[in-house]
């Protein structure tokens, strides 16, 4: 069964007088366990296509459904229990409250849950050990590096074990090398857990180990999986992805 | 979302935004500390003046005084004006009237004088006095040194020239024969005979008020010995003064000649006597009366003093008495009452002005908290924040600050009220009923308060919340 399904998906941005497409009846589904990565020049939608999937921007036309649920159709209450529970954002500017420790970072969505916090906090220790910073558990993030604040977030986005990963530019605030490591850990976690990893991302590195991209360009999304399937398979062409606009040096 | 959840996102909230949470939980606090401060002496005043100044459950029941009554009378030769005992049996027949006390007033003037040996300087004072049926007080007098009653049958009337004369006991007092003393002008002086008789002194009843007015504005004033109801009971002879009847400081109403002396003893103190005055038993004054204000005067009580079954009866009591045909003296309690209830309101208003400022206060703290936090609201809806758990998050938040602010506004106010008590107590001079304390912080009043504390920062917090759970989450992760 498909986790996305997408059909003539069309999304513009008004403001005022001031119309601006960003996609164009697109369509395109996913699966479980699959691991995306979402590619494209500045300004081309992909920030606008993952809001869109994370049910944070609900204003389109066309059918976009998440686990079988229309997202626009979807009351407040229902919607919020999705994002909480189907679904795990990782940003590129991590969003981690100052205030709160690591551990506590990653146990906020179990508070929207209504869950005990007992079992919330068991797990955030063992996720964060998973993700490799289980030594700063009860440091606040303002005094760990860019790298081990990503792990954070991605712990905090695995507590209510989710279906779907959305990230976005999850690297672009890291270094190569930390880049590398983070990427390997989305890789780990697609292998091992089963979670469907979608990554926009401008990261030539991570676009490659992906399997299947996704290309935004004018309004349009060119799918190397369908691709794959129109012509013959052609494993090489995703390296050839020219490098889009801002890429990391 | 757990309550636990929330109350915790709460508690982090308040504490890493403490500085500019608790400067607009100060305008609060100090909004709450006025409200209750004002509340608790308005309640306070409310407590000494119904409770100590004149008991809210008695009214004073006098003539309708209309001129046509009083013109018919004199047109008939006879006073009218006034109650008889048909018109007390009619009142005291009234439901809700526990207690009816006839009253008589002087109808002429006295002076009296004494006090030299009790407070070493002798008193003189305009008489102001009544008189009552002496044995409605009887029960009330513990212990008096005579009794409070009529002692004209006990007396010798043995001729006299001086006390010494006299019983122990009694003093020679000098009386007249002859028509009352207004309808001398057509009789010869010469026939009218003056006698010296052995008599008893007059029983006196004081009221609370003039003692406790005599002890913190007389007595201080002039350097007086207090007195208190212990003392009036053992000083038996110095607690005597004279009367001169017929006399006045403002010029005498009666022939000197024919004015003459009465002593009296102070024989307690008492609920039931005049306020500003002292109190007889009522065959005396009718009897003066009749001698210094001629029969006509004698007849009628002036007024009855009429005790309602409680509190709540006395409007019953006063509609009924009314429609009767008789009136109401209006009274100082309910004067006092209504001046402190009308101040009461004046400052629950300012009060609330400074409490309304602060809500508004609270307001623009808590829009800016909203945009201070944007992101995080944008990262709380996409970890699973429902819009009203964001709303919630800022109105507990609200709630949490309110309580405090009230806790804090009670303990500003109860620590301020401690130092105005100490400050009226050593700096302002005694006045009668003067309290001990000025303040009555009553559980409803302090539940108030908070309530007020908690309703205002949240309603003030009310729109910020809203303004909160209605941020578009992709524009607040930006
Ligand atoms: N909130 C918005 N209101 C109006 N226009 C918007 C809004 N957000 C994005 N856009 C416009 O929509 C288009 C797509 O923006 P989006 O952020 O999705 O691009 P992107 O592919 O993520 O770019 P980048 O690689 O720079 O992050 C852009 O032209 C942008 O100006
Ligand atoms: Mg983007």
């Amino acid at each position: 069964m498909a986790l996305i399904e997408i059909r003539d998906l069309t999304k513009e941005y008004r403001l005022a007088n001031l119309v601006t497409p960003v996609l164009e009846r697109v369509g395109f589904s996913v699966d479980e366990g699959e691991f995306l990565s979402i590619i494209g020049p500045s300004g081309s939608g992909k920030t606008t296509l993952l809001n869109l999937l994370g049910g944070l921007d609900r204003e389109y036309t066309g059918s976009l459904k998440i686990a079988d649920k229309e997202m626009k159709a979807l009351s407040d209450r229902r919607i919020s229990t999705l994002r909480n529970r189907t679904i795990g954002f990782i940003f590129q500017s991590f969003h981690l409250l100052e205030h709160l420790t690591c551990v506590e970072n990653v146990m906020l969505p179990y508070f929207f849950a209504g869950r005990p916090t007992k079992e919330a906090q068991a797990r955030a220790h063992e996720l964060l050990g998973k993700v490799g910073v289980a030594d700063k558990a009860e440091v606040r993030p303002i005094y760990i590096s860019g790298g081990q604040k990503q792990r954070v977030a991605i712990a905090r986005a695995l507590i209510m074990q989710p279906k779907l990963l959305l990230c976005d530019e999850p690297t672009g605030n890291l270094d190569r090398e930390t880049g590398a490591q983070i990427v390997d850990l989305f890789r780990e976690l697609n292998k091992d857990l089963g979670v469907t990893v979608l990554v926009v991302t401008h990261d030539e590195r991570l676009s490659r180990v992906a399997p299947r991209i996704l290309r935004l360009a004018d309004r349009r999304i060119e799918d190397t999986r369908t691709a794959a399937e129109d012509r013959v398979p052609d494993v090489s062409s995703t390296s050839s992805v020219p490098p889009a606009g801002g890429a990391d040096a | 979302m757990t309550l636990v959840g929330l109350t915790r996102v709460v508690g982090q909230n308040i504490w890493r935004n403490s500085t500019s949470l608790s400067i607009s939980a100060i305008g609060i606090a100090a909004g709450i500390a006025l409200f209750g401060l004002f509340l608790a002496l308005v309640e306070q005043v409310r407590n000494v003046v119904e409770g100590d100044i004149v008991p809210i459950d008695q009214v004073e029941v006098i003539p309708l005084s209309s001129d046509l009554q009083r013109l018919a009378g004199s047109l008939f030769g006879e006073d009218t004006f006034g109650l008889s005992d048909d018109d007390v049996r009619t009142i005291s027949r009234i439901p809700g009237v526990v207690e009816v006390l006839p009253r008589m007033n002087y109808k002429f003037s006295g002076v009296s004088y004494g006090g030299k040996a009790l407070v070493g300087s002798e008193i003189r004072v305009e008489t102001i006095a009544d008189g009552i049926p002496p044995e409605q007080v009887a029960e009330e007098l513990i212990n008096p040194p005579v009794p409070f009653e009529d002692r004209r049958p006990l007396q010798s009337n043995r001729r006299c020239r001086f006390d010494t004369d006299c019983p122990r006991g009694e003093y020679c007092e000098v009386r007249f024969d002859g028509p009352p003393a207004p309808e001398l002008a057509d009789t010869d002086p010469l026939t009218i005979r003056r006698y010296r008789a052995c008599a008893l002194p007059v029983p006196t009843l004081l009221s609370r008020y003039l003692l406790e007015f005599y002890n913190t504005v007389f007595a201080p004033g002039h350097g007086y010995v207090q007195l208190n109801e212990g003392l009036l009971r053992v000083a038996e002879k110095e607690l005597q003064f004279t009367t001169r009847l017929g006399d006045s400081f403002m010029g005498p109403q009666v022939v000197r000649w024919r004015q003459r002396n009465v002593r009296m003893q102070i024989t307690g103190v008492s609920e039931k006597s005049m306020d500003l005055g002292v109190t007889f038993p009522i065959e005396y004054v009718r009897d003066w009366n009749d001698e210094y204000a001629g029969t006509k005067g004698a007849a009628r009580y002036s007024s009855v003093s009429v005790r309602a079954a409680s509190k709540e009866d006395v409007s019953d009591v006063i509609r009924l008495v009314r429609e009767k045909g008789f009136d109401i003296k209006s009274r100082i309690a309910e004067q006092v009452s209504s001046m402190v209830e009308v101040l009461g309101i004046i400052l629950l208003i300012i009060s609330l002005i400074v409490i309304t400022i602060a809500g508004f206060n609270i307001m623009h703290t808590f829009l800016m908290l909203v945009l201070e936090r944007r992101r995080e609201i944008g990262l709380f809806r996409a970890i699973g924040a429902t819009r009203a758990n964001i709303r919630n998050v800022f109105l507990l938040e609200a709630a949490f600050i309110g309580l405090l602010s009230g806790v804090l506004g009670l303990l500003l106010a109860y620590s301020s009220s401690l130092v105005f008590d100490t400050m009226l107590i050593t700096q302002v001079p005694q006045f009668p009923y003067k309290p001990a304390t000025f303040f009555d912080f009553r559980p409803w009043i302090v539940a108030t308060a908070i309530g007020f504390a908690v309703v205002f920062t949240v309603v003030g917090a009310f729109l910020p919340s809203l303004r909160a759970a209605r941020l578009d989450p992709v524009r607040a992760l930006q």
